[in-house]
């Protein structure tokens, strides 16, 4: 009786979130798989259904399919440049180093500003900094803005991402290595095993559950990239960093192609729940052995 | 094993469901991310000095959008007065340079602003007056008092639901200091004098034009304009490759664009694909160069960043010789939304801007045409636009009969091919635009 009753209570403390999530979520990504077989224009008052033929039509032209090559591309590279450099930035502001609060602290700045007013900010240095620079050095590639140039393009918008977005997952890493024993590596360092051995067989395996929390925040981030794309190339120049969230917003609200856009947008939605399945299997499979 | 596999389906539902929201959430960022993008969007209670003036609390608040930032100054000194004359009445001024998105977020969410700046010519507001999101104003009297060409132009199936304030025509701006100060006197009237010109400043180590092709928007706009001096009835000769009656790469008008811009690319700046519109207006402001492609609107740009620029607006010489014509496209409207919190007040507030004195104000900052019976047009630097707008030298740019969405999809086509692209490329991607939004809009 007294396991029923708690099993009341408990049930009791879920519905609130649950019917938050449902009202905000679900509700939401229903009312969008609904809108993405009509033809809604996203101003009309009246529709009509037309099945599949957005889906059918989001393969008709190469566009959605750059658009996520290019996602794709840019969402590995962030994921590899935010795991690597963030734990060896987390390494190094581990250690014991004078004056490491305030690095700690100056790190961290970035962090607060918005990613959009970071862009703006990186898209004027670009113009007006980088080709003064670029001729100091002698650096040809450098001697234009990079972000008119299709192939840095991409780069530079990936190091202001990573300028900015590296704040909190180097946060996470650095807790991560604050939870791993200091006696496991005084026994290593007695051993006489290597830093790269220390670091493979004792800093990793502790950090590793930070590593997935990292590898899935940053995923959502690189395949969702809006802001610093809008804010620095606006998905130039052609089309050499249109994304999959530009791709969607042209077609909604420049082209008011709206059902077509909530349609690719469900594709996409497939796509990451796709990837993020394999990652948690995969993520499961190595904490079981 | 089944609970994990459970668990790994509902953790990718969760994922799925958290981009899809988000996807909804863009909404919210992009319609900040634009204001912010030019830090443009400004908020201020223009009827503070009314309520001082002792009309009290309880008032009628009102929210006037304008999607044109250069003249939000104007539109709040505007507004005080109106509050002045109308105690008790608040109107808060709200600005950003991407009124369309603003628009379409804000309908989806039907809370438009009160009143608002439309372009009653073009497709995507004719749509939405269609639809009921603004009050029909046919019946009202301060029309009469605006030109009754222009209203022709903003007639939706027979009905007025703008009261259009100017006309902003679109040519080349010259800098006269550069030109002066370079031996060139008179501003070119063909495109060979043009060309001549941009030699001369070449020859001189100075910038002939100011190309801000990062910009894509900026570069839609000048495809858009330009393609329709080159021939005034686009629409027909693009249906025909929708239709597969001719190949983009036999269309005339493309053919002639990509000449001009060739040209013109040798005579622009090393850098000019990574210049955005603001910066290049800035340094046309500051004598950086002899031309640069813009409309009426830029004045007021050029005037805020050097006050002792000397420009005057040309009209684009049509670069095979033929007859050159001046776009025009209904410019200021102001519209009062069906969800107008004082419906009376707004209809006010639009006779308000017709008042030749208003309009009078209005004009000497805005710098575009105005069509407001006894305004002054008082703008040297445009007076040749002013004269093309009185002989009838103008057609209505072809954005106004495009269908919706073709300027936004030709446009990354345009800025490949002004980045170095090859024409062949530039042709199969204007022929899949094409098809693509005729196909769509059919």
């Amino acid at each position: 009786m007294g396991d029923k009753s708690k099993n009341r209570t408990f049930f009791l403390f879920t519905v609130p979130g649950f019917l938050l999530y449902s009202f905000f979520f679900i509700v939401p990504v229903l009312m969008g798989i609904y809108y993405s077989v009509t033809d809604w224009d996203g101003i009309s008052k009246t529709y009509d259904f037309i099945g599949l033929g957005n889906y059918v039509k989001i393969f008709h032209t190469s566009q959605f399919l750059d658009s996520l090559f290019f996602t794709l591309k840019y969402t590995a590279l962030l994921i590899v440049f935010t795991i690597v450099l963030g734990i060896v930035i987390a390494m190094l502001l581990n250690r014991k180093i004078k004056g490491r609060g305030f690095f700690r602290t100056i790190y961290f700045v970035p962090a607060v500003l918005s990613s959009l007013t970071v862009g703006l900010i990186f898209n004027k240095i670009c113009y007006y900094m980088i080709p003064i620079i670029g001729n100091a050095l002698h650096i040809r590639a450098l001697s234009q803005n990079p972000l008119a140039d299709k192939n840095l393009a991409m780069w530079t918008i990936l190091f202001v991402n990573l300028w900015q977005g590296l704040c909190i997952p180097t946060l996470l890493f650095l807790a991560g290595l604050q939870s791993v024993p200091t006696d496991l590596y005084d026994g290593a360092a007695l051993d006489g095993a290597s830093s790269w051995d220390i670091f493979r067989y004792i800093t990793l395996p502790f950090i590793l559950p930070v590593v997935s929390v990292v590898f899935v925040l940053t995923l959502k981030s690189g395949l969702m990239v809006f802001d610093y794309i809008k804010a620095m190339t606006d998905g130039g120049p052609g089309s050499a960093t249109r994304s999959v969230a530009m791709l969607i917003y042209k077609h909604g609200f420049t082209q008011n192609k709206y059902a077509f856009s909530i349609a690719e947008a469900i594709v996409m939605g497939i796509i990451v729940a796709a990837i993020s399945a394999g990652q948690i299997y995969f993520t499961d499979k190595k904490k079981a052995v | 094993m089944r609970s994990r596999n459970l668990s790994i389906t509902m953790a990718a539902l969760l994922a799925a469901g958290s981009i899809l929201g988000a996807c909804g959430g863009n909404e919210a960022n992009s319609q900040g991310g634009d204001a912010g993008n030019t830090g443009n969007a400004q908020t201020q209670a223009a009827g503070d000095k009314a309520d001082e003036g002792g009309s009290g609390s309880g008032g009628i608040e009102l929210e006037l959008f304008i999607s044109k930032p250069e003249v939000v100054d104007v539109m709040e000194e505007i507004s005080a007065k109106f509050c002045e004359e109308n105690p008790g009445v608040n109107i808060e001024v709200v600005s950003s340079d991407d009124g369309r998105t603003v628009v379409q977020t804000r309908a989806a969410s039907n809370k438009l602003p009160d009143i608002m700046n439309t372009f009653p010519a073009e497709d995507f507001y004719k749509n939405m007056f269609r639809e009921g999101y603004f009050e029909e104003i046919t019946d009202q009297p301060f029309l009469s008092k605006v030109n009754g060409e222009t209203m022709k132009m903003s007639d939706c199936d027979g009905s007025y639901y703008a009261v259009p304030m100017s006309l902003s025509t679109y040519g080349i701006y010259a800098n006269m200091d550069v030109l002066n100060a370079n031996g060139i006197t008179d501003t070119p009237a063909t495109w060979e004098e043009l060309i001549a010109d941009c030699e001369t400043l070449k020859a001189n180590g100075v910038t002939g034009f100011l190309l801000p092709d990062k910009d894509v928007g900026n570069v839609a706009q000048r495809f858009e304009r330009t393609v329709g001096i080159i021939n005034n009835d686009t629409y027909s000769e693009f249906k025909k490759v929708a239709d597969g009656e001719m190949e983009a790469k036999d269309s005339p008008t493309l053919q002639t664009w990509c000449d001009y811009n060739e040209q013109l690319l040798s005579y622009t700046t090393d850098d000019h694909m990574g210049m955005d519109y603001d910066i290049a207006a800035a340094e046309f402001s500051n004598g950086s160069a002899g031309f640069m492609l813009s409309g009426t609107w830029m004045l007021s740009t050029v005037q805020k960043n050097n006050p002792d620029a000397k420009v005057k607006l040309i009209a684009f010489p049509h670069p095979r010789g033929e007859t050159t014509k001046v776009p025009v496209n209904i410019d200021t409207s102001f519209s009062i939304s069906s969800t107008c919190a004082n419906k009376e007040m707004g209809l006010k507030f639009l006779e308000f801007m017709t008042r030749q004195d208003i309009a009078q104000m209005y004009c000497d900052v805005d710098g575009n045409v105005s069509t407001i019976e006894g305004v002054e047009y008082n703008i040297p630097e445009h007076i040749n636009m002013k004269t093309a707008v009185d002989e009838g030298n103008i057609f209505l740019t072809a954005v106004n009969f495009w269908p919706n969405g073709l300027r936004e999809e030709i446009r990354d086509g345009c800025q490949t091919f002004l980045g170095g692209g090859d024409r062949e490329s530039f042709f199969e991607s204007c022929q899949e635009a094409i098809e693509t939004i005729y196909g769509d809009n059919e």
